[in-house]
């Protein structure tokens, strides 16, 4: 029984330490740089499967083989973090094997790949002639990195020096229901902007929403839980006046923001106000028409 | 643009949803929906007066509004 129980402490205190160990190393040995990287991450793995099933090590035997494994990476990686003849040496450095197009056999023959697995990973990057590749290195990691002939290079805008404006990326605002207050507030927004923005698409219930993302120019992208839900409403022609209604306020709100007439504020105020009542007021009734269709007419999907 | 337009812009929308709501008045049946899009219209039609006496006084104190209009 003890040595079951000893197994099973083994087994959890292992699993507890690579967890911690992985962690500390870093983003940097999964991505698996150098094959030194490689072959240390497959020595840490399988001493820590063969210390925990063999109930004759102790629990800090365990931990030594697997700090020290791990520790050393840590300090190797520090070390060829400060010096560059270190990193040569842990590391290596990348090989040129074609150079203005031209094979170099010399470095090919040092690294011991031939042609045929030249090919092969050149056309693993989609390229299928010898001749569009104008310099080819064998980086570290194994991997072949090409650089095209000018004229076989994809086109992109500055080839034809198209003007282009900053797109920025797709921020995840709301997952599984909930709203990222973080996000919204490292991207600059409002939970009352995005409850209009919402509003316009005729989602009032944030439970509803799997995902929504918010472009650069403030586009709401949302993705609810049924897939029905995401399908354009039968009834669009209320969710555009909707839409206009909530345009027309907030082009009142600018108004009233942009003028110094007192009286000329007051009266934009006021309409604005108007019409935030006739939004809530017809809000109600599309979600009572809502409820009320779901249960006349249970979902034909 | 000028301000006389862009409330002209707001007007002709907020004309259009007034409409749309008339409208939807028309074609209800049901009694009580019939009343909330009349409230609906009523209210539309309220700021709609209010917006249009601001674009008078606009054109009045500025004159150059409404030639730049002609």
């Amino acid at each position: 029984m003890s040595t079951y129980l000893q197994l099973v402490m083994q087994i959890v205190f292992t699993y507890i330490s690579l967890l911690i160990i992985t962690r500390l190393m870093g983003k940097r040995e999964i991505s698996q740089l150098s094959f030194f990287d490689y072959v240390i991450g497959i020595t840490i793995g399988s001493s820590a499967a063969t210390l925990s099933v063999d109930t004759s090590n102790t629990l800090v035997k365990i931990f030594i083989v697997l700090a020290t494994l791990g520790l050393l990476q840590i300090i190797t990686s520090y070390l060829s973090l400060k010096s560059i003849s270190f990193r040569k040496l842990t590391i290596g450095s990348k090989t040129m094997l074609i150079k203005n197009g031209r094979i170099i056999e010399d470095k090919l023959k040092k690294e011991r790949l031939n042609i045929d697995e030249l090919t092969t990973k050149l056309r693993e990057k989609n390229v299928f002639n010898l001749s569009d590749v104008e310099f080819a290195f064998l980086e570290t990691n194994g991997d072949i990195s090409i650089q095209q002939k000018p004229n076989k290079q994809v086109l992109t805008p500055s080839h034809l020096k198209l003007p282009t404006t900053y797109s920025g990326i797709g921020n995840l605002i709301i997952r599984e229901g909930q709203i990222d207050e973080d996000a919204l507030y490292e991207y600059g927004l409002t939970r009352s902007w995005l409850m209009s923005k919402l509003g316009e698409k005729g989602v009032f219930d944030l439970a509803k929403i799997s995902f929504a993302q918010v472009d650069n120019s403030g586009n709401l992208f949302i993705d609810s839980y049924d897939y029905y839900d995401n399908l354009p409403s039968n009834d669009t022609s209320n969710q555009i006046l909707l839409a206009k209604l909530n345009k027309v306020r907030s082009d009142l709100l600018t108004y009233h923001n942009e003028t110094d007439n007192k009286q000329a504020k007051i009266l934009y105020e006021s309409c604005a106000e108007n019409i935030e009542h006739i939004i809530q007021y017809f809000h109600h009734y599309l979600r009572d028409k809502d409820n009320s269709n779901k249960i006349i007419n249970p979902p034909k999907h | 643009m000028p301000v006389d337009k862009k409330l002209r812009a707001t007007l002709a929308t907020l004309e259009g949803i007034a409409a749309d709501f008339t409208v939807s008045y028309l074609e209800t049946s049901d009694a009580q929906t019939k009343q909330m899009f009349e409230q609906l219209s009523t209210q539309t039609n309220s700021v709609i007066r209010k917006l249009k006496g601001r674009i008078e006084d606009i054109e009045e104190e500025e004159p150059q509004y409404r030639e730049g209009n002609k």
